[in-house]
This record gives structure tokens, C-alpha cells and sequence, in this order.
């Protein structure tokens, strides 16, 4: 990060490489559109380079909390512009081909990961497929801990209704 | 640990055990032993955390992480905010230089207008009113 504050083009390009695949995932699950996700992962990475003195390690906060609080703003950002996904989107993009029961569930959990509010995908993102833990997560969230968990306990139990899965 | 303890616990925490606060973990271990319910809904968790890992995730473009690599490069990326920002602020200078341009010719214009007026007046006061032709 210090070498990124003080411009070195070859370490930023190292992150990129080494963190793209992961944090374009994270962008992929807020916007679930890939061109957006790209657009959102790009900006954030622009800012990274353009504003890398902001992130203050005397502050304690570690890197990827800071980053991941940048690609969030910058996806929650680009979600209130845009406009929602029309639902035959959502099911085409959902179909995976196969006819079975298993992959109607699939399907139907695909569409209501989707349709969650923003504030439970991002806690579930985060935690489950991010691996953050709970606290950091809050802290990327700006939110209390219990608040974080409260997100996760609502936005799991309605996936799992979609399921038949009982809570 | 009740049933409804562990599934609140597993929406909090997950089905890795690894990531439980050790306190609850210890609680769950000891009670997972004897309860088949627990067991249960444990596996439940499981499976359903292995759909969720299952859902489909479309590909990034090729080349992505090199389009952005480039685009830090170029010199513009250094102020990218300041590209669409400057043209906004100058049109919107522009705009208020040229509204205030019109105002002050139309009061220089309704000033000036008023002084010749008034100049009619007072030629018609000192020389029409009193009968003498200037």
C-alpha cells in the first residue's frame, strides 16, 4: 500500500492481478450484472489508485476492510442509478439447463438471492462468501455487530423459505 | 442448546464451527453429542450452504484485470473526477457571466433611457412650460 500511495504503477498492478477475481465476485453478487460489476470494480480500483493516501494504517483498519468499504459505496452507488433488473432477466440468467427439481431450487434461490435488500446480501457477501467475520463486516458496513447479525438472520431465513427449508 | 438457539447461531455464524466464538462452540459440541435433532439441523445448514455456494457466478471479460491495469496508466486516471467536472462548472460560468452580462446592459440600457427621458422633461419644464424654445 505504501508503494501504491507513492504512485508505483507496478505494485498497484500486482493487487489488481492478485485481487480482481475476488473482488469482481463481490461486485458480481450486489449487481448481478457483469458489465456493472466490471464498471463498479474498475471505479474502485481507479480510487484505490487515485486516493490510495486516504487508507491511514495508524487508523488500524486493514486493507481489505478500507477496500471493501470502497467497492461497496461504489456498488450501492451504481444500484440506486440503475434501474431494477426486469424479472425475465433475472430467469434467464438464472436457467442452468437442467429440468430437475434440484435445479428449479437452484433456480428460485438464484432469484430471491437477487431480490434481497441490499443490506442482507451485503452482510451475507460479506461473512459467507467473503469470510470475513462478523465484526469486520460490520466494520466495512458501518454498523454495529448485532445489527450485522440481525441482516444475516433475516436475509438466511427468507433464502431458506425459498427453499422449504424450515428455520 | 435448543433448536432455535443453534439456528440463530448458524444464521449468525455459519456451519463452520471454526468460526464460532469458542464459548459457543464448547456449548454446541457438548450438546451435539446427544441430540440428533441438533445433528439435524446442523446438516441442514450444510446442505443449504452448498447451494448457496453452487449459485452460478458469470465470468468476468477476458482481460479485465489489464484493462484496469492500463487505465491507471493513463495520466487521466489521476484526476478522473476533474474530466467531467471542469466542463460542468465552466458551462455553468458561462451561463452566469452571460446572465449577468444581459442584466447589467438591460439596466445600463433602462438607466440611460431614463436619463434622456428626464432630460425631455426638464427641456419641456425650462423652455415648453414657460414658452420659450430652447
Amino acid at each position: 500500500m505504501a508503494l501504491i500511495v507513492e504512485q508505483y504503477h507496478p505494485a498497484f498492478a500486482v493487487i489488481v492481478e492478485r485481487y480482481s477475481n475476488r473482488f469482481y465476485a463481490f461486485c458480481y453478487r450486489i449487481l448481478w450484472k457483469r458489465e456493472e460489476a466490471e464498471e463498479a470494480l474498475q471505479e474502485a480500483f481507479l480510487k484505490l489508485w487515485t486516493k490510495a493516501a486516504q487508507w491511514d494504517p495508524r487508523r488500524k483498519t486493514r486493507f481489505t476492510t478500507w477496500f471493501f468499504r470502497v467497492i461497496l459505496h461504489q456498488c450501492l452507488d451504481m444500484k440506486r442509478k440503475k434501474r431494477p433488473l426486469p424479472s425475465e432477466t433475472i430467469e434467464q440468467t438464472a436457467a442452468t439447463g437442467r429440468n430437475d427439481e434440484h435445479a428449479e431450487q437452484q433456480r428460485a434461490l438464484y432469484m430471491a438471492l437477487q431480490k434481497l435488500p441490499p443490506n442482507q446480501m451485503t452482510a451475507i457477501n460479506l461473512c459467507f462468501y467473503e469470510g470475513l467475520s462478523n465484526a469486520e463486516a460490520a466494520d466495512v458496513m458501518n454498523i454495529k455487530v448485532k445489527a450485522l447479525e440481525s441482516l444475516l438472520m433475516r436475509g438466511k431465513a427468507s433464502l431458506r423459505l425459498k427453499l422449504g427449508i424450515e428455520s | 442448546m435448543t433448536s432455535k438457539e443453534l439456528q440463530q447461531n448458524l444464521s449468525r455464524y455459519g456451519s463452520d464451527l471454526s468460526r464460532w466464538p469458542a464459548k459457543l462452540r464448547q456449548q454446541l459440541e457438548d450438546a451435539l453429542g446427544s441430540d440428533a435433532s441438533l445433528q439435524e439441523i446442523l446438516s441442514r445448514e450444510v446442505q443449504f450452504e452448498h447451494r448457496l455456494r453452487a449459485i452460478p457466478l458469470q465470468a468476468p471479460s477476458p482481460g479485465l484485470a489489464q484493462r484496469i491495469i492500463l487505465q491507471a496508466k493513463q495520466p487521466s486516471a489521476l484526476n478522473t473526477k476533474a474530466v467531467w467536472f471542469w466542463p460542468k462548472t465552466a458551462l455553468a460560468m458561462s451561463l452566469l457571466f452571460a446572465l449577468g452580462f444581459g442584466l447589467g446592459f438591460g439596466v445600463y440600457q433602462r438607466s440611460d433611457r431614463t436619463s434622456v427621458k428626464s432630460e425631455i422633461n426638464l427641456n419641456d419644464f425650462l423652455y415648453e412650460s414657460s414658452g420659450v424654445s430652447p
